[in-house]
């Protein structure tokens, strides 16, 4: 018991490690971006850093294309999570009522997660082709030809679906997780009432798993906000900008343009944005234990 | 206290494994006599087998140097190279685009070469195609060595061509050489398409370096002659781009542009021609599904013009002696057999092999060999990326229609201003190398 809640340099030592890692490549980084955000440098200028205070801050208040990155970004989030936790909740819910075979349904819905994201991304953007990709040739037939990721108002949404068939997987395993661990006997009292399946879902399986489901909105919220990879490779923040999200914008400044105060300055606003959209999640789920 | 043995015999295994790694990857501990070069490049594919192979014959010709050839994806390779050279520990020798040369040359991450061209002689410079010679320079000095030179080339589908009965009296199928030519060949093509199948004349396959080249050939460029001042919205632009989008919408042989997907349009069949760059070859080339070929681009405008870019191989700076002659070496051996690097696309950029028999008999690389002389190189500016950024957005926005030519390329002569007054403030970025 004493070795338990008293000081141990195992511990100490066993920490020391990551301890380091985390000092020297996170912390340690996260603090000296913060500090190259009052500066102006041109990392490939060969002059050194300038004090600028505030002004990169500034500068960012009147980028319009930082704004419309973040609008951009607060779009994905807003199409994304919702399709992408209805989609491995329903998943879930439906291969959790299997009787049998569940290992091959939980590794087909799960595969996609395992694919790069560059081969998922290239894989997709022939799928989405407008004139030679696989799912305008489906709709043939019909005379149908969706411009998915050419037109503006299309290729965000695109790439949102895009995002739910290569990432749902991960949420879909912890809730069938979270629906398995749910007691039999819930169920059975459940049908003794008469209940209909729709109505065990409603009143028996979804109370129990909330707290699962707040889990994973908060996951796929902060994964949504620090969307990257996908737009870059799929439309490279194109058509005219629809897809150009914020961390885009930010890698761009920063190491397409070298300007690395300013690129600095615009992550801890994203940085600050996404903190308080945490926040709110946090007091919203506060807000929720209370009622119960 | 620690009192578990257990914990202390991992512990002491830990530290003695780690211990021997760093020992074991330190450069001082290698018992080899051998002179270790660090080469980066981005070439990860068929190129990058390519170059593995010189590598190989270049270790076979110089048992005393140990070259570690790393390959880096273009997307991330300039961000690794840049950091790597902050933190002073770039590679020996490295591979950049011509039109990176200046940001890096400015901020003195390449070596001054000119003393072992001294040694060499310069007859070797003299060697080079002339349009390369001056984008090896900064400030005066040597800093780079050109490994190839590059352009774009108007890819046929050859098949498409005799289908549409675009043949000369020979039923040879002709490839155009100018604008009515093209505009006709296209429109043929088109005529192929069926309610089931669509066939276009052209495609948009790069839609940047496709801008760009549409205006070189109307006579426009991204800055001043004196590379101090942007005109994005010069006339010539203007014309460059208008024309472009006239294929879309006027003449109808091209459909509407879609990033990048007009390439795999083209290797379906269903598009008869498209511009694309040399290094797309080998992508193609093991392609038996229709017969190719590749030509040199129609002239268009008013000139004859086509993008162009050349590999680079740059020097680390502060190279021990023994290093930088191993590097050297390298890089001239690589120099040297450009000949067989050609066989993956790229062209050498020595006239020597450009006009030897070898190379004018390897196709369709020896086609494109006449656009050497009109190629038209991206300015030597630090600031090259935003300013060409600003020309792509607006070439973006014409291609599909959403505005006219000159209201795009003024917004982006006005943003481009804004970069380069933000930039004039700042001595070394202010150089430029014409």
């Amino acid at each position: 018991m004493n070795r338990q809640a008293g000081f141990s340099w195992a511990a100490v030592l066993f920490l020391l490690p990551f301890a380091t890692a985390f000092l020297v490549f996170f912390v340690g980084p996260t603090f000296f971006g913060l500090g190259m955000s009052f500066f102006d440098w041109e990392m490939l200028s060969g002059l050194p850093p300038r004090w600028v205070g505030g002004g990169n801050y500034l500068e960012a208040l009147q980028d319009a294309r930082f704004h419309r990155s973040l609008l951009v970004t607060g779009l994905f989030v807003f199409i994304t999570v919702p399709l992408n936790l209805f989609a491995s909740l329903g998943l879930a819910a439906g291969v959790s009522a299997l009787p049998k075979r569940q290992g091959v349904y939980r590794s087909l819905i799960y595969l996609p997660v395992l694919l790069n994201i560059t081969v998922a991304s290239l894989l997709w953007r022939w799928f989405f082709n407008t004139k030679f990709g696989l799912f305008n040739k489906l709709l043939q037939p019909w005379g149908v030809e969706l411009p998915w990721l050419t037109d503006p108002a299309l290729a965000l949404p695109s790439i949102s679906l895009m995002t739910v068939w290569w990432t749902s997987g991960v949420s879909f395993l912890i809730l069938l997780t979270a629906f398995q661990q749910v007691s039999p006997s819930l169920y059975e009292a459940a049908e003794i009432d008469g209940a209909t399946a729709w109505q065990k879902f409603r009143f028996v399986s979804l109370p129990q798993i909330m707290p699962v489901v707040g889990f994973c909105l908060l996951l796929e919220v902060l994964a949504s906000f620090k969307v990257f990879g996908q737009p870059f490779l799929m439309t490279g923040g194109g058509p005219e900008g629809a897809t150009r999200v914020a961390m885009q914008y930010i890698y761009e400044t920063g190491f397409s343009f070298f300007r690395m105060g300013y690129a600095s300055a615009l992550s801890w606003i994203a940085f600050f944005l996404i903190f308080v959209v945490m926040l709110l999640h946090r007091i919203g789920s506060g807000q929720g234990s209370a009622k119960k | 206290m620690l009192r578990n043995k257990g914990v202390w015999g991992w512990i002491v295994i830990t530290v003695v494994l780690a211990g021997g790694f760093w020992i074991w990857s330190s450069p001082t501990f290698r018992v080899s006599d051998r002179i270790p070069i660090n080469f980066w490049t981005g070439f990860t594919g068929p190129d990058g087998e390519r170059m593995v192979e010189l590598i190989r014959e270049f270790h076979r010709q110089n048992p005393d140097v140990e070259v570690s050839l790393q390959r880096i994806d273009w997307g991330v390779y300039y961000n690794k190279l840049f950091v790597a050279g902050l933190g002073g520990r770039s590679p020996e020798v490295f591979i950049l685009h011509a039109g990176m040369m200046p940001r890096f040359a400015s901020a003195g991450m390449m070596a001054d070469m000119d003393s072992l061209l001294e040694v060499q002689g310069r007859d070797a410079l003299e060697d080079l195609v002339p349009v390369i010679r001056p984008k090896l320079q900064w400030d005066g000095r040597l800093v780079a060595w050109p490994l190839d030179v590059h352009m774009l080339g108007l890819y046929c589908n050859l098949d498409l061509f005799r289908k549409a009965g675009w043949v000369d009296a020979s039923g040879n199928p002709r490839i155009p050489k100018d604008r009515v030519e093209f505009l006709e060949a296209g429109t043929a093509l088109r005529k192929l398409r069926t309610p089931d199948r669509e066939i276009w004349g052209f495609g948009i396959a790069d839609p940047n370096l496709i801008a760009l080249t549409s205006c070189y050939q109307f006579g426009g460029r991204l800055m001043s002659q004196d590379l101090l001042h942007p005109v994005l919205d010069s006339s010539e632009n203007i014309l460059g781009l208008d024309f472009l989008r006239e294929l879309v919408g006027k003449y109808h042989v091209t459909p509407p542009p879609e990033s990048n997907d007009a390439w795999i349009g083209f290797r379906q069949g269903n598009i008869g021609m498209v511009m694309a760059g040399i290094w797309m070859l080998a992508d193609v080339k093991g392609d038996r599904a229709f017969d190719f070929d590749v030509q040199p681009l129609p002239q268009l405008g008013n000139q004859a013009a086509s993008f162009g870019s050349t590999h680079l191989m740059g020097l680390a700076p502060g190279l021990s002696d023994a290093s930088r002659r191993a590097s050297w070496r390298l890089i001239q051996f690589l120099s040297d057999h450009s000949l067989e690097w050609a066989k993956v696309g790229q062209l050498p950029a020595r006239q020597s092999l450009l006009s030897s028999g070898e190379f004018r008999s390897l196709r369709p690389q020896a086609n494109l060999a006449s656009e050497i002389p009109h190629l038209v190189f991206t300015p030597g500016i630090p600031s090259l990326w935003e300013v060409q950024d600003e020309f792509y957005r607006a070439g973006e926005k014409v291609l599909r229609g959403t505005v006219p030519a000159s209201t795009a390329l003024r917004l982006a002569q006005e943003k481009a201003e804004a970069v380069l007054e933000r930039n004039r403030n700042r001595q070394s970025l202010a150089q430029g190398n014409r």
